[in-house]
């Protein structure tokens, strides 16, 4: 299948402040998603994943390495709700502002495309005119899942989308992902710490350590035989083996 | 913020309406014409003609009051115009872009910043000369480093939240992103340092016009007329009072506007 | 009997409407038993937890009900007793580490702190009580680290730090409020296994607040189950996680992911 994704050599450093060196933070990373691919990230917190996703996307510098990214608008889901929602504007207004951006579309059009992303990410129309500090931990997420998908993607990188929701919420903010990644092909970076989620939700997975790639795999066979010292640690850790 | 009673907001609000009012009223009705001198209700005080009293030169001070009260508003007014929108341009690029200009503007604001503001408008005017234009034109420069500092820290704590980077991500570009993304986030902020820079502004302006170098006679303001009440103190009071008591009024319908927004912002 | 709580209910008081945060909560603990309370954001779980340690507000908040601790009631003791208690009898550890601890004093005086407000030692028995408790939660090279600031540790570190601070006095209750949620899985795991070696040689009460029931389950003796302030099952943790009675419970638990593997 096309690849939509192709991360090679990838090395990126920090200035430190006060500190002549910077700080290294991924080194010679590699990595491919294919079309309609879920490709989990795992790792720690300073392990780097963030840092891979931000490089993705252009928003940070990078040192050496070559980021191909073939597919159209990619996107992104923060992990915390609170912060990437401009508290400021409705959730009309938030869910607009991509189209304002990139199409040429009327007002009444602009509407119209906000009331049938509310239905695809199971919320009500009536929540149009509420602002952020009006919902939930777990609507707010859905509203950001439901700003990116309004570019149209083919590419989400979802950074712990639910690390910072409860449980029960989690359980059906990852549902509302992986629905939409079955009816829209859309391929899905996830990035979690939590190796109990990922098991069920991705179709391939890499463990990150210290900005260096350990191992990668099928969930099935990385979770049931895993090679790295570091891999049998996070699992243990994770209550798996 | 509109949920629950803000007493302070709604006194503050009162206040300022009041004051507000008694000057558009001014502005096409007085009981007397402000600069008109009658010699023979010279130095009068509280009748039933002359609500307070009239001056040394005769001229009804309930009229001048009014024509005072319009012109110290319509300077503190652009005063804090110019201030905001200029400080708010300059704290807003610094703050969101940071590196080197922000390093220049701050020091060079940081170098205003020094000086009182007044001291700042004393300057500005000896180069200028007075007038109520020039006035206003003084202290509005000398108000912009204080809006430019707040807007920028407030403008840099926002840079850091996730809206932003989701709304580079939709392809908002620079401009878009700090007038239409964030600035309605320090609204509160603004708003509430706009009160308390308007009674800066009033303060500023009387002060000025006490020292004689703002607003010039025959035109009256009320830091004015408080300077030339001054050697009346004792022989006509109330000519000192009337204007104290408005400039008293107008400053805490201010600042009760202020801490009602502030309070606002806290809930 | 430790700690008994009975029928608690705490409102807020603080808005035009009160809000009622726990509603008529009954719990105990043993001396020595680590109880779990379990719930989403919003349960009333963390409150619980603070009424126990003295830590909620007495301004804006109106709280009804009975909370005995060795024989004394803790919503009625005047403030005074209640400031003996807390340290000396009860210790605390919570979510966040690096807020929870002072960032301009050393670790060792961080440490040190209710052995100083309750003990009447001298500056060398502190330190070396300290030292101990430091190395008791393997902080390795404890010398350096009581010498150092807050922001020279790792995360993980500075929650082992909290347990030791909360402990160096002998508490008899220790309460966990979500001592792991802000840390990775390894270390996580680790604070896990720390607390239960406290528990066992200390014979140290834990209390411990989560909203990870599958956590729980491997910690706690008993498990409390909380929804919208109200306690809604509890009982022994294997009960409650493999038969459990209320659909709010089986929702916790069908939230956890299932890993399948194929056991070779």
């Amino acid at each position: 299948m096309e690849e939509i994704l192709k991360v090679e050599k990838l090395n990126v450093s920090f200035a430190q402040s006060l500190k002549k060196n910077r700080k290294q933070v991924l080194t010679d990373v590699s990595l491919s998603m294919k079309k309609g691919e879920i490709l989990g990230l795992a790792g720690e917190s300073g392990s780097g994943k963030t840092t891979i996703a931000k490089a993705i996307l252009g928003m940070i510098p990078i040192d050496q390495g070559t980021i191909t990214c073939n597919a159209r608008t990619p996107q992104m889901v923060f992990q915390d709700p609170y912060s990437s929602l401009n508290p400021a504007k409705t959730v009309s207004w938030i869910l607009q502002e991509p189209l304002r951006m990139k199409t040429k579309e009327t007002a009444a059009g602009r509407v119209e495309k906000v009331k049938s992303v509310l239905h695809q990410i199971g919320l009500e129309e009536n929540l149009m005119n509420r602002k952020p500090s009006e919902l939930s931990g777990g609507q707010r997420q859905r509203i950001c899942i439901g700003t990116a998908l309004m570019s149209e993607p083919e590419l989400l990188i979802a950074d712990e989308p639910v690390s910072a929701l409860d449980v029960t919420i989690q359980a059906q903010v990852l549902q509302l992902l992986k629905s939409i990644h079955e009816k829209k092909q859309l391929a899905i970076l996830f990035i979690s710490h939590d190796l109990r989620t990922m098991y069920q939700f991705c179709d391939r997975i890499v463990i990150l350590r210290n900005g260096q790639i350990v191992e990668e795999g099928k969930p099935s066979t990385l979770y049931a035989s895993p090679k790295e010292e570091y891999t049998r640690l996070l699992l243990q850790s994770a209550g798996i083996r | 913020m509109k949920k629950y009673k803000n007493f302070n907001f709604i006194m503050g609000v009162i206040l300022t309406g009041l004051v507000v009012l008694i000057a558009i009223i001014g502005c096409f009705y007085t009981p007397y014409d402000p600069d008109a001198m009658d010699a023979v209700a010279k130095n009068s005080g509280i009748s039933m003609d002359h609500w307070m009293g009239c001056d040394n030169f005769g001229r009804d001070i309930f009229s001048r009051i009014m024509e005072g009260i319009r012109n110290t508003f319509l300077i503190s007014l652009f005063t804090v115009a110019i201030g905001t929108i200029v400080g708010v341009l300059i704290g807003a690029v610094t703050g969101y872009f940071g590196g080197w200009l922000d390093e220049i503007l701050m020091r060079i604001n940081d170098a205003l910043f020094a000086f009182p503001s007044v001291l700042l408008a004393l300057v500005v005017i000896s180069l200028l000369g007075t007038g109520m234009f020039r006035v206003t034109l003084a202290l509005g420069i000398a108000f912009i480093p204080s809006f430019a500092r707040i807007v920028r820290s407030e403008i840099k704590k926002q840079v850091t939240q996730d809206y932003v980077e989701s709304a580079k991500l939709m392809g908002a570009g620079n401009f878009r992103i700090i007038f239409v993304h964030i600035l309605p986030n320090i609204l509160p902020v603004l708003l509430s340092s706009i009160m308390i820079g308007f009674n800066n502004a009033v303060l500023a302006e009387a002060g000025l016009s006490y020292l004689g170098i703002g607003v010039q006679p025959p035109d009256a303001s009320l830091g004015r007329m408080l300077s030339e009440a001054q050697s009346f103190l004792f022989s006509m009071p109330w000519y000192a009072l009337f204007p104290g008591t408005v400039i008293v009024i107008m400053v805490l319908g201010f600042a009760l506007m202020a801490e009602g927004i502030t309070q606002a912002q806290m809930k | 009997m430790l700690l008994e709580i009975k029928q608690l209910t705490i409102e807020f008081h603080d808005h035009l409407v009160p809000e009622t945060v726990v509603k008529n909560v009954t719990m105990s603990m043993e001396e020595g038993e680590i109880v779990g309370i379990v719930g989403e954001s919003g349960s009333g779980k963390s409150m619980t937890a603070l009424s126990v340690a003295g830590l909620l507000p007495r301004k804006d908040m109106k709280k009804k009900g009975e909370i005995w601790f060795e024989g004394q009631e803790l919503l009625s003791l005047p403030r005074k007793e209640l400031r003996l208690l807390q340290g000396d009898e009860i210790g605390m550890i919570f979510q966040e580490p690096m807020t929870a601890l002072n960032p301009t004093m050393k670790i060792g005086k961080q440490v040190e702190e209710s052995l100083y407000l309750h003990r009447d030692l001298s500056r060398t028995e502190r330190r070396e009580l300290a030292l101990s408790w430091l190395e008791k939660v393997e902080l390795n090279d404890s010398e350096r680290v009581y010498e150092s600031y807050p922001h020279e540790l790792s995360g993980g570190m500075r929650q082992r730090v909290m347990i030791a601070a909360a402990m160096v006095a002998g508490p008899k209750l220790l309460i966990a409020d979500e001592p792991t949620t802000a840390l990775d899985v390894t270390v996580q795991a680790q604070i896990i296994q720390l607390l239960k070696k406290i528990n066992e040689k200390n014979n140290t009460a834990i209390l411990f607040i989560s909203h990870d029931l599958s956590l729980v389950k491997d910690l706690c003796d008993r498990v409390y189950v909380m929804k919208d302030g109200e306690v809604v099952e509890h009982g022994k943790s294997e009960d409650v996680f493999y038969h459990p009675m209320e659909d709010y419970t089986k929702q916790l638990i069908a939230a956890i992911p299932v890993i399948d593997l194929e056991q070779d």
